[in-house]
């Protein structure tokens, strides 16, 4: 069999253009960005017959160069290479793919359907007009599924890690449910985070970059963006730098020219400062502003029997039972080389942890955060995100792990290793985690990550109090689309995947 | 960013503190292992200069100031016998000041993506993956240096 091609067609990446002076490209659309929304929207405009241009900050990872280990994929496609942070009292990891088909390749596969309730909420507090109904959200996220075939996990890769957390939340009463994921054939080798190692998963590179590509798309990779500029009073002309990965070798300079628009899909930590740096957000004071994000921790329960997290869907099991309460629930089948750094112990200690690792279980909590945060660039230039949990979302989480820590016991766990400063290393005893109620508020007693960010370039009507318009649109620069959950007025509570595709999708369709 | 061979000395010190210990199924040292040497090179070459800078600083604070801080020894955790380097990033680990009690968890962390990552320990813990190969990015470290 012919090796395949190591780049598609269509795609131009650092090493192809490094020797050049200088790149010059020009199409109906300029999208910046190609994970959920910009790919969405290549997609869509591609299949109505206009000319797209793809400009992709990091590398492209064909499925062959991804690799068992951890610090494979971090480096070549987290964003910072995994340590960007949100600072506070708490330094918050935020997690965030930097690569072809952005954060889809590096998900958990979780596809999840803005709630009816959020969107009730959306409708009153932010006024969202008849064309963002939750019919017309419902339209596309089931066309969404079939094209990116998602379904429930199926019970032969669930394995014993997410079936464990089935038998907690029986148990306590909560009710449950297999994720529902964009998967093909996934075989469960619980490797998720580091790019699926199989082409199961139905991430962008693997579905709608394609499918754009084989329709005539340009996309240009390892090449970053550093300003929107207008032409004749419209967004009209992008200009980047190509910069290789994960090395930050300078290569050419690259203008970009659209006809019609630009669409902006870079994430809500990239889309503010983008638009900040294209000289947009005097008249709101909003871009940047309003950062928000779903805060989680995990717990550690040890079994008797064997666990063996590796044999699993990385995430396969979840409940949103208390989803009204802000919390969300579900397996977190992390690698060892990311999850030792979790275990309690330093030397013997530690080797002792990491030497039982096959019969622990991880479940995360979630919480869908009251905080905002800020997004800004400083004096140096470097990305700063800024991000306090209040003291509810501290509670909620205090709530959440004390839950978890139930459903681990009844889920037959011998011990929990809760990873909360002023709590013992070890309880036996789910209601040894009452203690957590004599503790502070402090965020820094607990080790979280933070994925899915939103609300940077918030959407509404007034151009005084949002960025775009609910058309996407950016107020101040006719031309300029936002197409990423920059855009949402407040986190979901569930993963934002589908609900960033069904947004792109429902603002390209009007350009196309 | 490259560090003084010192630097590297000290990291991997820290690094055997924290993946050490007498555990028969896992007695590999992490400094002698072949992903560690290759990590601390890499990640330091890749990783964001102003984290990297950030680690630099923090390598120089635990390395020198552990002992100080979780015994009031005023010398360097190389200095102090094996098991009492684990016993005093642990202590450090449980500070009250939460910039300190999280420098040694930045270690484990890191530590983690290194030691872990080796097939013979995840081999030796129960994992078998059918493409078990030593990573790309030691191979490249170890051919540029």
């Amino acid at each position: 069999m012919a090796e395949p091609k190591r780049i598609p067609d269509g795609m131009q990446v650092f090493s192809m253009v490094s020797g050049q002076a200088r790149i010059e490209d020009e199409a109906d659309f300029v999208i910046i960005g190609s994970g959920a929304g910009g790919a969405t929207a290549a997609r869509v405009l591609t299949d109505a017959g206009h000319s797209v241009i793809l400009v992709e900050e990091g590398p492209y990872v064909p499925v062959k160069e991804r690799g068992y280990d951890v610090w494979t994929g971090f480096r070549s496609s987290w964003r910072d290479c995994g340590f960007q942070v949100a600072e506070g009292r708490l330094f918050l990891p935020i997690i965030q793919g930097m690569g072809v088909g952005g954060t889809t390749t590096m998900n958990g596969a979780i596809c999840h359907r803005m709630k009816p309730e959020l969107h009730a909420e959306w409708v009153r507090d932010h006024k969202l007009p008849e064309n963002l109904s939750f019919e017309e959200f419902s339209r596309i996220y089931d066309r969404v599924d079939q094209e990116l075939q998602i379904a429930p996990a199926p019970e032969e890769v669930l394995g014993r890690h997410n079936t464990l957390l089935r038998d907690g939340l029986e148990a306590i009463g909560f009710s449950h449910n297999p994720i529902r994921r964009n998967v093909v054939g996934c075989q469960g080798s619980s490797r998720c985070i580091q790019g699926c190692p199989t082409a199961a998963k139905q991430s962008m590179d693997q579905t709608y970059l394609p499918f754009s590509l084989r329709k005539g798309a340009r996309l240009y990779a390892e090449c970053r963006v550093s300003k929107i500029v207008r032409v004749n009073g419209r967004a009209g002309l992008v200009e980047a730098q190509f910069v290789s990965s994960p090395d930050r070798l300078k290569g050419p300079k690259a203008t970009f020219r659209a006809r019609r628009a630009v669409l902006l899909a870079a994430s809500a930590i990239q889309t503010p400062l983008l638009l900040a740096a294209s000289g947009i957000g005097k008249e709101s004071g909003l871009v940047g502003q309003r950062f928000q994000c779903h805060p989680g921790i995990s717990l550690l329960g040890e079994f008797e029997e064997p666990v063996r997290m590796w044999e699993s869907v990385t995430q396969g099991y979840e409940s949103t039972h208390l989803w009204t309460d802000r919390l969300k629930f579900e397996t977190v089948s992390i690698p060892l080389d990311n999850a030792a750094a979790r275990f309690d112990g330093y030397g013997r200690k530690l080797m002792e942890n990491v030497e039982r690792v096959g019969h622990l279980a991880c479940w995360g909590v979630h919480v869908r955060s009251e905080a905002h945060g800020r997004v800004y660039r400083d004096f140096t230039g470097r990305t700063r995100i800024k991000y306090d949990m209040t003291d509810g979302d501290v509670v909620r989480l205090k709530r959440g792990l004390k839950l978890m820590a139930k459903m681990l016991f009844a889920a037959g766990a011998k011990s929990v290793s809760p990873g909360v400063h002023g709590l013992p290393k070890r309880m036996d005893h789910p209601d040894q985690m009452e203690a957590l109620d004599q503790l502070d508020n402090s965020p820094n007693r607990y080790h979280g990550i933070a994925s899915h960010m939103f609300g940077t370039a918030v959407m509404g009507a007034d151009r005084k109090q949002s960025v775009v318009g609910f058309d996407g649109q950016v107020h101040e620069m006719p031309g300029l689309y936002v197409l990423d959950s920059s855009a949402f007025p407040t986190n979901l509570g569930v993963n934002p995947q589908n609900s960033i595709i069904a947004w792109s999708w429902l603002c390209t369709e009007k350009l196309a | 960013m490259k560090l003084f061979s010192f630097e590297r000395r000290w990291i991997l010190t820290v690094f055997d503190a924290t993946f050490s210990g007498g555990v028969a199924t896992l007695p590999w040292k992490a400094s002698e292992m072949r992903t560690t040497q290759a990590f601390v090179t890499d990640v330091f070459r890749v990783g964001p200069p102003i984290t990297m800078l950030g680690m630099r600083a923090a390598i120089w604070l635990v390395y020198l100031f552990t002992p100080l801080l979780a015994y009031a020894l005023p010398v360097p955790l190389g200095m102090l016998s094996e098991e009492r380097r684990s016993s005093a990033l642990e202590k450090l680990s449980m500070s009250n000041i939460y910039a300190l009690r999280e420098l040694p968890t930045l270690f484990k962390m890191m530590g983690s993506m290194a030691y872990c990552a080796s097939a013979e320990v995840q081999r030796a813990v129960g994992i078998e993956r059918p493409d078990f190969r030593v990573p790309n990015w030691v191979e490249e470290t170890e051919r540029h240096g």
